[in-house]
C-alpha cells in the first residue's frame, strides 16, 4: 500500500533507527505532512550523463558488453553546478540523477515517476524506475524531452516524485542493485540471462 | 621573417588557443575569470607590439618579443591547468566548501582552482602577476576524484597564507640567526674547511655581503624549509587528523630522494606529531613509524651535505615558532576547526547507515569522519552487492556529503 505523505513525515522523523527511511537533503517535514500527498517531490541532481551518439552504430546489449568499457566508450559525464542550466533539447535523452540521497529501509520500496506539470511540457522521466528496500544512493533519472520547444533544466529544481509503499517479506534480504551508492547517473550493466541467450540461438 | 612576425604568430597562437579553451563546459566561473585574465595579459602584449612596430624602434620591438616568449613560457603551464579544472573526473563537489574555506583565510575577492594534475605531488603556483586573489590547488590525477586527499589542500593553502602574510619576511632573520649560530657554536670548523677565506665571525657572518655565497642559499634552504613546514602545520590545524592519514596515504614510506629546500619526510613526519601534540590533534597509530629516515644522499658532494644540515638544523631550532604561528594565524580568521565529537558523530549517524551526512558539519569534519570510517568493513556485509567496492562507496557518500554542506551553505532546507 502507498504511503501517504504523513506516514513518510514519520519515517523520515527516525532518522536514528537502526534501519531508517532517510532522504537527504531532507524535504520539510511539516510541508510534507501537511501536503495531503502520497509522494514526495525529488530535486534535480548537477550530473548529467548523455550517450556519444558519435561513436556508436547500436546499443546490442547482446554482445555482452563490459560495462566500464561501455560507460567510458559511449558516454559523456556533465557537470551543472548551482545557477547554470542544462538545456534539453526536443526529442533528445540524458540520465539525470536526483539531488537527494535515498535509502530505503528493509520493509519499504518506491518507484520514481515524472511529475505532471513538466510531463505538460513535454519533460517525462523514465516510465516507473523500481527502487528496492535497502537501496541506498540518489536515484538514476531517464530524462526525455518530447516536446517541441528545448526546456531548460536546472539542479535543484523539482523533478520527479517518489512513492513509497511496504512491501512483505524478510526484511534482511538484501537489494542487489548494482546502482547503489552512487551519486552520478550511470548506464549500468545490462545482464544478458540464459533463457534469453538460448532464445536468441537460431535453429 | 623577422623575430617580431614570429612573435606575432606566436601570440596569435596563444590566443586562438584560448579561445577556443573558453567553449569548454566549465564547472565553475573562476577557471573562466582565470582564463579571461590571461586572455587580457596576452591581447594587451600583442597591442603593444602593434605599437612597437609602428613607431619602428627595433630596441623596443625586440623588448617587447622578449616579454612575449616570457609571457608564454609563463602561463602556458597556468592555461592548462585551468584546463585540467574542468575534467569532470575532479571532486567538483569540493570547491564550493574549500572556496568558502579559503576566502576565510584569505579574504571574499578570493577565487579558487582545483586541478587534477601530472605531478604527483599536490602543489599551487607561487604568486602569478595579474592573478592576484587566484588560489591553484593542484592535486595529482590519480587522486583527483578521491576526497580522502583534500586535507593536503590544507598545505596549499598555507603557501597563499604564508605570501599573504609575507611570512618569509618575518621568519628569515630568526633562520639566519640560526644558521650563524650554529656555524660559531658546534660547527666551525667544519666552516672553515668548506670556506677557507671566508670569515666565521658572527657579525661578519650576518652582515658582510663577502660570506652571502656561503650562507645564502643555506638560509633561502631553510626559509623554503620553514615555509613547508608551516604549511604542514596549517594543513593539520586545518583539518586534523585527517591531514596526516592523507599526507601518509600520499607519501608512505618516503624516498631516498629529497631536495635541498625541503626538510626530509622523516622530519616532516616527527614535526608534525610534535604539532599534533600541541595542538592536541590525534595521531593515527604507527604514523611516526610510515617513513624511513634516510641519511643524505651519498652523491651529494660533503660541502652539499654540510649546508643541507646547517639549513635543516636551523629549521628544528624554530619549529616551536612555526607552530605556534599556524595556530596563531588560523585562530584570528575564527574558521570552524575539526571536533573529534563532531567526526565520530557523523561516522556513527551517518555514514555506518551509508547515508551522506548533513547539518552544516564542516569540511574537515566529514573527511576526519571519512578516514575514520573507512576501515569499518563490517557495515558494507548488509550490502553485499558492495563488498568489493567499498572504498567507491565511500568515496559517494563522502562527496555527497561535502555537496550537501555546500547546499545548506545556499538554501538551508535540511532540518
Amino acid at each position: 500500500m502507498i504511503l501517504k505523505a504523513d506516514v513518510v513525515a514519520s519515517y523520515l522523523e527516525e532518522p536514528d533507527s537502526t534501519d531508517p527511511l532517510v532522504i537527504t537533503p531532507s524535504p520539510d517535514i511539516e510541508v510534507l505532512r501537511g501536503s495531503g500527498a502520497a509522494s514526495v517531490d525529488l530535486r534535480l541532481g548537477t550530473w548529467f550523463l548523455s550517450l556519444r551518439h558519435a561513436k556508436m552504430t547500436c546499443i546490442d546489449v547482446t554482445k555482452g558488453e563490459d560495462y566500464h568499457e561501455a560507460s567510458e566508450k559511449f558516454t559523456k559525464s556533465s557537470y551543472i553546478p548551482f545557477g547554470q542550466d542544462f538545456i534539453l533539447h526536443p526529442g533528445s535523452f540524458v540520465l539525470g540523477i536526483t539531488l537527494e540521497w535515498i535509502r530505503l529501509p528493509g520493509l519499504l520500496s518506491g518507484f520514481v515517476i515524472g511529475k505532471s506539470s513538466w510531463g505538460r511540457r513535454g519533460l517525462v522521466i523514465a516510465t516507473a524506475t523500481g527502487v528496492h528496500p535497502r537501496f541506498t544512493g540518489c536515484l538514476t533519472l531517464e530524462i526525455t524531452n518530447l516536446g517541441h520547444i528545448p526546456l531548460k533544466l536546472k539542479p535543484g529544481m523539482l523533478i520527479c516524485q517518489l512513492f513509497l509503499e511496504e512491501v512483505r517479506g524478510s526484511a534482511s534480504e538484501s537489494d542487489l542493485s548494482q546502482f547503489n551508492a552512487r551519486r552520478k547517473p550511470v548506464l549500468g550493466k545490462m545482464n544478458i540471462d540464459d533463457f534469453s541467450k538460448m532464445l536468441s540461438e537460431e535453429i | 621573417m623577422t623575430v617580431s612576425q614570429y612573435a606575432s604568430l606566436k601570440i596569435e597562437a596563444v590566443l586562438d588557443l584560448i579561445y577556443r579553451l573558453k567553449d569548454t563546459d566549465f564547472p565553475y566561473s573562476h577557471s573562466k575569470d582565470a582564463l579571461d585574465k590571461v586572455e587580457s595579459v596576452f591581447n594587451k602584449l600583442q597591442r603593444n607590439l602593434g605599437r612597437a612596430e609602428a613607431k619602428g624602434d627595433d630596441l623596443l620591438i625586440t623588448t617587447v618579443c622578449t616579454r612575449i616568449l616570457e609571457e608564454i613560457f609563463r602561463f602556458l603551464p597556468v592555461i592548462g591547468f585551468i584546463l585540467r579544472s574542468t575534467n569532470v573526473r575532479n571532486a567538483f563537489e569540493v570547491h564550493g566548501p574549500a572556496l568558502r574555506m579559503s576566502r576565510e583565510l584569505l579574504g571574499a575577492e578570493t577565487k579558487l582552482l582545483v586541478s587534477s594534475e601530472w605531478d604527483y605531488s599536490p602543489y599551487t603556483y607561487r604568486p602569478i602577476p595579474f592573478l592576484k586573489h587566484f588560489v591553484f590547488i593542484g592535486l595529482p590525477s590519480t587522486e583527483s576524484s578521491n576526497p580522502l586527499v583534500i586535507p593536503l589542500a590544507g598545505h596549499e593553502l598555507g603557501h597563499s597564507v604564508w605570501q599573504q602574510y609575507m611570512l618569509d619576511t618575518d621568519l628569515r632573520p630568526l633562520l639566519q640567526e640560526s644558521v650563524i649560530s650554529t656555524i660559531h657554536t658546534n660547527r666551525r670548523t667544519e666552516f672553515k674547511q668548506f670556506f677557507p677565506d671566508t670569515s666565521d665571525e658572527p657579525s661578519e657572518l650576518g652582515n658582510s655581503r663577502s660570506v652571502q655565497p656561503a650562507i645564502g642559499p643555506v638560509v633561502a634552504w631553510a626559509t623554503y624549509q620553514a615555509q613547508e613546514s608551516f604549511c604542514d602545520f596549517f594543513g593539520l590545524k586545518l583539518f586534523g587528523t585527517c591531514y596526516l592519514h592523507a599526507l601518509a596515504y600520499l607519501l608512505a614510506p618516503g624516498m631516498v630522494w629529497r631536495p635541498t629546500f625541503y626538510p626530509s619526510l622523516f622530519t616532516r613526519f616527527e614535526n608534525l606529531v610534535t604539532a599534533a601534540k600541541l595542538y592536541h590533534i590525534e595521531v593515527p597509530d604507527g604514523f611516526e613509524n610510515m617513513v624511513m629516515r634516510h641519511p643524505l644522499p651519498e652523491h651529494w658532494s660533503e660541502r652539499e651535505k654540510f649546508l643541507t644540515s646547517l639549513a635543516d638544523h636551523a629549521l628544528q631550532q624554530n619549529v616551536g615558532d612555526i607552530i605556534d604561528l599556524a595556530k596563531a594565524i588560523i585562530k584570528e580568521t575564527g574558521i570552524q576547526l575539526p571536533s573529534d565529537e563532531t567526526a565520530n558523530e557523523i561516522v556513527e549517524r551517518f555514514f555506518k547507515k551509508t547515508v551522506p551526512c548533513h547539518g552544516k558539519v564542516g569540511l574537515a569534519n566529514i573527511l576526519n569522519a571519512a578516514w575514520k570510517f573507512i576501515g569499518e568493513n563490517e557495515v558494507w556485509a548488509e550490502y553485499p552487492q558492495m563488498r568489493h567496492n567499498e572504498r567507491n562507496c565511500l568515496m559517494e557518500i563522502v562527496l555527497k556529503s561535502i555537496e550537501i554542506l555546500e547546499i545548506e551553505e545556499r538554501a538551508p532546507i535540511t532540518p
